[in-house]
């Protein structure tokens, strides 16, 4: 295990056709060194390597294996993987490649056609450059060289005269090839997944899916998938689309799309497809389908990062809660709008009712609450001290009495002038704090001449 | 159990005597179920506390103070639900209620949902509503989504309308106390099982 440092995964005759760019993003959780050869899987000899050495004081080889492959099962099903997918690790890419590719677990094992991988590891040869080769393979088939180890025992000082100078390149890159440069991997500038409901073989009829169940479940994949990229990409979801594209025919509207919009970056599936089911669920009860659902598709459009904090193995509840406030404070504000669902931020300024914004923020850890509070707490004193206190209530348009109404009720308090913005017209009032018949306590100001009710203790 | 048969025979139940023995026993009938025995959270001036996983009304002129000082003394999250927003924000912050845990929901004509889905959330010790105008049946359905997330739904109620959903139904007004501080005077107007 200590001198894996790759872990090259290949792929091998896939069914479906799946984008090796959008898999490789998710192992960027485990390694910032990741490279993609070939790119839609299909074919013989398309690979992701994943540089694990830096990920070993994190995960073990096994525990990394095991956790990439539970990635994979969101793009290939697992019966499917048993034989389309082959992993090995080795020292270097060409070694973990050809390991894997040839299903031995030392490099001197592997047989002498495994050369091609070191010849070009990252990438597949053209075919003319692969019959060239292959005839140099040829050649030292007949030699008698049949493996790698019986390749690296050739005499070194000899193999330009008889092999020429690009065997010695690779004689070299068989000896080491941790040297040789990785390609950079781009990931793709958006994240959008779809899934072809025909390539998956999945009855396109959604009441043939027994509703929005069937579908849901398609839908749950597409959401680990893009949720795996936006881990991998270390990011959240702020706001993302769904598309339901419809069999095209005379009557079909042709696709149906939603969008999401989460007051707060979201990072579990479950708590978006509860979002997704009830907003589905709505639209389809008002408004059914009117054609088969060929694809699905999912796009974000908006990220936020994504706060790097250790996982809290003593307190994972504390997680869920954030994770659930999230979710709560989305399904809200995804109904009624951003403007209704709120916590508040006291602001300085003289009007009561512009004493105070509407914010929306996370809970935060509970280091952040505490000191949270205490510049809450903080905050409440320098008000109290400031301020008489408020009515627990105000009226968004103060209701206007008659200015001798002030003579028929109780006056607790002595008058509170409030005065200011006088670059913004100005205003001045003078509150009253009131008991009336009924024993309830109102605020009162006085402004113009006029008599106005603002709130109720 | 004979003895809560023989109550049905009672011919008026309206007399005081009658009542109080009709309230001694159902008190002692919910001793003797465990599940009536509610976990309850501590509250100013309020000796029999407050139960959790249940609606609680609260009733009288000082019904809005009371849930300010509960929440500032409980420092804990909050869910301010109304049908439009009057809560003042700022007041609440003087009375010592921390803004950072405190959420506040518009909630419109979709009150009783965002009732649901806030008690559904399992995440906050307790849900403030004001005159919520639902019919029995609804209530009912959140009583028991409070059951189950063991959340304390406040009901600020401005009339009494007698019920079986709320578990403790009390009157609150401001108390003057001899030394100069401000409490309240509590009043039970009615409770459920072993509280």
């Amino acid at each position: 295990v200590s001198s894996s440092r790759v872990l090259a995964v290949l792929f091998s005759s896939l069914k479906l056709k799946i984008d090796l760019n959008q898999v490789a993003e998710t192992f960027f959780r485990y390694s910032s060194q990741v490279a993609v050869r070939g790119g839609v899987a299909g074919g013989e000899g398309d690979a992701i390597f994943i540089e694990v050495s830096k990920s070993m004081g994190l995960y073990s080889l096994d525990t990394l294996i095991h956790r990439i492959r539970t990635h994979l099962t969101r793009w290939i099903p697992p019966e499917e993987q048993s034989h389309s997918v082959l992993w090995a690790t080795g020292e270097d890419a060409a070694v973990a490649l050809a390991k894997a590719r040839y299903r031995k677990n030392r490099k001197g094992e592997l047989p002498v056609t495994a050369l091609l991988d070191f010849v070009s590891p990252f990438s597949a040869l053209d075919e003319k450059e692969e019959r060239r080769w292959q005839k140099k393979i040829f050649l030292l088939e007949r030699l008698g060289v049949s493996s790698i180890g019986q390749f690296l025992a050739l005499p070194e000082k000899s193999m330009v005269n008889h092999l020429g100078g690009e065997m010695l390149s690779v004689y070299d890159a068989v000896k080491d090839s941790s040297e040789v440069p990785w390609p950079f991997f781009h990931p793709q500038e958006t994240v959008k997944e779809v899934l072809s409901l025909e390539e998956q073989n999945v009855s396109a009829d959604i009441s043939a899916l027994a509703g929005l169940e069937g579908l849901s479940f398609l839908i749950k994949n597409l959401i680990d998938r893009v949720l795996l990229r936006m881990r991998g990409r270390n990011e959240r979801i702020l706001k993302f689309k769904l598309v339901l594209e419809l069999e095209k025919n005379s009557v079909s509207e042709g696709h149906r799309a939603y969008i999401f919009e989460i007051s707060l970056p979201h990072s579990a599936s479950r708590e978006l497809l509860t979002m997704i089911r009830e907003k589905i669920n709505f639209d389809l009860q008002a408004r059914p389908l009117s054609g088969l659902v060929e694809n699905i598709l999912i796009e974000v459009l908006e990220t936020a990062p994504r706060a790097i904090a250790q996982k809290d193995l003593f307190h994972p509840k504390r997680e869920e809660d954030n994770e659930a406030f999230r979710s709560l404070l989305s399904r809200l504000t995804d109904k009624l709008g951003f403007d209704r669902v709120f916590m508040a931020e006291p602001v300085q300024c003289y009007l009561p009712e512009a004493s105070w914004v509407r914010t929306q923020k996370d809970l935060g850890d509970d280091e952040g609450i505490g000191s949270a509070v205490s510049a809450d707490l903080r905050r409440t004193k320098d008000i109290a001290r400031s301020q008489p206190l408020r009515p627990l209530r105000i009226f968004k348009t103060p209701l206007r009495v008659r200015s001798d109404w002030l003579s028929q009720v109780e006056v607790l308090d002595a008058p509170e002038v409030l005065s200011g913005q006088w670059w913004d017209q100005g205003f001045e009032r003078v509150y009253f704090r009131v008991r009336t018949g009924r024993g309830e306590e109102v605020w009162v100001y006085r402004t113009k001449g006029d008599l106005f009710i603002h709130g109720l203790f | 159990m004979l003895a809560a048969l023989k109550l049905f025979q009672i011919p008026s139940p309206s007399s005081a005597s009658q009542s109080a023995r009709l309230a001694h026993l159902r008190a002692q009938v919910g001793a003797l179920d465990g599940s009536l025995s509610p976990e309850v959270h501590t509250a100013p001036d309020l000796p029999v506390g407050l139960p959790k996983g249940a609606v609680v009304e609260l009733l009288g002129p000082a019904r809005y103070e009371y849930a300010a000082k509960l929440l500032a003394e409980k420092q804990t999250l909050s869910v301010w639900v109304q049908k439009d927003l009057s809560f003042f924000p700022t007041a609440l912050l003087q009375r010592g209620v921390s803004l950072e845990r405190s959420v506040f929901v518009e909630g419109g004509q979709n009150i009783n949902w965002v009732l649901k889905q806030v008690l559904q959330a399992q995440i906050f010790p307790f849900v403030i509503g004001e005159d919520l105008q639902l019919p029995e049946k609804d209530l009912r359905r959140l009583q028991l989504l409070a059951e189950r997330s063991g959340a304390t739904l406040l009901h600020l109620c401005s009339d009494y309308r007698p019920s079986w959903v709320p578990m403790l139904s009390v009157h609150l007004e401001h108390l003057m106390h001899p030394d100069g501080s401000v409490g309240f005077r509590s009043q039970i107007l009615r409770k459920r099982g072993a509280l």
